[in-house]
Parts: C-alpha cells; sequence; structure tokens
C-alpha cells in the first residue's frame, strides 16, 4: 500500500540519517504537542557553506511528504519571504531535483535533497527565476544582492 | 490416380494399421472429389484388411473396436475355463485375509497414534522443561541487565567529517566523554560546542535527555 510506504521509506531515511549526515545540517521529523512525531513534516536545517556569502548562516528548511513519496519529492520551503532568486515568495524552493517530471528520482534520499538546497544557495540558477526582486538584484546589482545575502544569513545564526 | 494410392498402400503396409493419415489429411486433389474419397479409401482398406491380420484397428468406424473388446472378455472366459480353478481353500483364506485386514489395519492405525501421541507428549515435555530453563537464564539475564544499566555508542563528528565513537552510560552525564574528547584533540572543553539534531548538548546533560541510540551522531564545532 502507498501509505505505508511514504512511512517505511521515511523511517529508513531518519535512520540512516542518524548514523551519517554532513556536519551542520538538521533533518528530523516534527515533534507535536503531545509529543509523538509527525513523519511527515520534517524541521531541517541547511548551513551556509563556508567561504560563501551565506557562511555563519543555518537556514530552516521544511520538507513537507506526500501520501505518494517517493514516487512524488516533497515540498521543500524556507520560512515566507526568504531572499533567493530561486525561492518563491511563500519559501517555496524551485530546483530540478526536487521537481516531479523534472530532475526527482524516488532514489534520490533526504540528504541529497539538503545538500543539493545548500549548493543552490550560494549558486542561483538564473535561468528559471522564481522571485523577481531577487533576480533583478542578483543579474543588475551584485554588491546590493551580496549585502542582502549577509544580512540574511546574519538573520538566521548558526549554533555556537 | 487410384491405382497410385493403392501403390503408396502397398508399401506403406506396416505402418498403416496405426494410423491411415490418408484418410484425415489427404488435401483434395483436382481430380477427385471429396466424396471420392471418403467412399475409395475405406473400400480399399477393407479390401486388403481383410487379409491382414489386424482387422479391428484397421475398420474406421466404432463398433468394430466395440467387437474386439467382445472378443478380449471372450477370451478371458475361454482362458478360466482353460485354467483349472483355483482351490478353493485358498480361496476361502484370501477372503479371511481380506476380512481381516480391515481390522488389522485399524488395530496398527491405532497403535501407530498411540505412539505418536506418547512421542509428542515426551517431545511437549521437554519443550517446556526447556522454555522454563530458557524463561529462568532469560530473567536472570534481564536482572543483571537492569542491574548493570544500558549503555549507548554514540559518535562525535567534526566540521570535516572525522569520527571518533565513545560507549557511555545512557544516564550518564556527558561530562566525561566530553573531557575525553577535548584532551583526545588537545583542546580545552570550554572551547567546543556538541550539538545533536539541532540542539546543543551541555555537560550536565544525559543520552537520555537526547533519547540517543547507538551509533548517533553529535556535533562538536570549535568556538571562535
Amino acid at each position: 500500500m502507498a501509505t505505508g510506504l511514504a512511512q517505511a521509506r521515511l523511517a529508513e531515511e531518519r535512520k540512516s540519517w542518524r548514523k551519517s549526515h554532513p556536519h551542520g545540517f538538521v533533518a528530523k521529523p516534527e515533534a507535536q504537542p503531545d509529543g509523538s512525531l509527525n513523519v511527515m513534516l520534517w524541521r531541517c536545517t541547511i548551513p551556509g557553506k563556508e567561504g560563501t556569502d551565506w557562511e555563519g548562516g543555518s537556514f530552516p528548511l521544511s520538507l513537507q511528504f506526500s501520501e505518494s513519496y517517493p514516487t512524488k519529492p516533497p515540498v521543500c520551503a524556507f520560512p515566507a519571504g526568504f531572499f533567493h532568486p530561486n525561492v518563491y515568495q511563500s519559501g517555496k524552493v524551485c530546483l530540478s531535483i526536487i521537481n516531479e517530471g523534472d530532475g526527482w528520482k524516488p532514489s534520490i534520499s533526504v540528504k541529497q535533497i539538503l545538500m543539493g538546497i545548500q549548493d543552490l544557495l550560494d549558486t542561483p540558477n538564473p535561468a528559471s527565476p522564481a522571485r523577481h526582486e531577487a533576480y533583478l538584484l542578483f543579474i543588475k546589482n551584485k554588491t546590493a544582492y551580496k549585502r542582502k545575502i549577509v544580512e540574511q544569513a546574519k538573520k538566521y545564526p548558526s549554533l555556537p | 490416380m487410384v491405382q497410385e494410392v493403392v501403390v503408396d498402400d502397398d508399401e506403406d503396409d506396416e505402418f498403416e494399421p496405426l494410423f491411415s493419415y490418408q484418410r484425415v489429411c489427404k488435401p483434395p486433389s483436382d481430380d477427385d472429389s471429396d466424396g471420392d474419397v471418403t467412399v475409395l479409401d475405406p473400400k480399399s482398406m477393407s479390401k486388403k484388411s481383410g487379409n491382414k491380420v489386424f482387422p479391428s484397428a484397421l475398420t474406421p468406424t466404432c463398433p468394430p473396436g466395440k467387437r474386439a473388446h467382445e472378443d478380449l472378455t471372450k477370451e478371458t472366459e475361454d482362458d478360466d475355463d482353460w485354467l483349472p480353478p483355483p482351490p478353493k481353500s485358498a480361496r476361502a483364506l484370501l477372503e479371511s485375509k481380506f476380512n481381516e485386514d480391515p481390522t488389522l489395519r485399524e488395530i496398527r492405525q491405532a497403535r501407530e497414534e498411540l505412539m505418536r501421541l506418547a512421542e509428542s507428549r515426551i517431545q511437549e515435555d521437554k519443550d517446556s522443561q526447556r522454555s522454563v530453563l530458557q524463561m529462568q537464564e532469560f530473567s536472570a539475564g534481564g536482572e543483571e541487565l537492569a542491574g548493570k544499566r544500558e549503555k549507548v555508542l554514540v559518535t562525535i563528528q567534526n566540521k570535516d567529517g572525522a569520527c571518533k565513537s565513545f560507549r557511555q552510560l545512557k544516564d550518564e552525564k556527558f561530562e566525561k566523554l566530553f573531557s575525553k574528547y577535548a584532551e583526545s584533540i588537545g583542546l580545552p572543553p570550554q572551547q567546543l560546542v556538541f550539538v545533536f539534531d539541532g540542539q546543543r548538548v551541555l555537560e550536565h546533560s544525559t543520552p537520555k535527555d537526547f533519547d540517543m541510540e547507538d551509533e548517533d551522531i553529535i556535533e562538536v564545532n570549535i568556538k571562535k
């Protein structure tokens, strides 16, 4: 049944994540008020890469899985208003590997999604802009764009 | 045409008794109509079969088959007549054997069943004894475990991905482990920040506080 499949896969993803994941990343099912876990909604953190304007920031990202996962990819979203040329105003990330019918494959792991999005942070894809103002700034005024990014990284500081 | 067919038949004589392909799959030839062929073939065959050894096999219709059967039964009857009748005493003996057989079998079956039952009982007894022993061992082990307290294997991973694993009690504070780790990398513990699943892990907390399992990763950052 499709119902069990998504949950089973997510349990497997979480298990392997606990044993091994890239430094600075967080990915865990959301804890509900009653203490139980909502396995379909993951709360993640993506660290900005060192040596980029994103360094020092830890950016919160939610992965909303559906019952059709892993046939369909999760909806990956930063907080609404997140500043990036490939992130919609709603916070939804536009990236080929998490786009059904584009680059998504059921074999892509949560780890690969998160690392793909980390890559996207510092290397926006101007070919498919999702947020016009961020795109324009990125194209026309690199210094202003950079200032915006550094500001945003400070807004989401890493733990230590 | 007709002559040719007959000649062929003569050549095939040896195989003919088994089955006559002529009758079944002879293609309608240009000269002969189907009716001709059907009329012709049985004739020729019956002509021949009259002289041959296997009359019944060659005749195409069903009744002759029946006749053959009758012949057989006749033969067996003849055989009976020819043979002297079996001695009556032997027949009685056979009958009595047949009569006894069911009861004997019943008795034998009953005995086997009983044996099986007995065996299974013995096996059950053994099993139960074993399980009791196991239970005792298990409970003893459980008591030991409870007395010993559970341990957990945690891995500390630094920024470069290098890992070091430590085993410690689930309800023991991280203090010792952290100072051990700090010592191993040659840095003061105060300069290290430990993080589990995005949460800061402080010295006075324990693996239990974070529901840690074996092989869980604690990340370590160095304060600048």
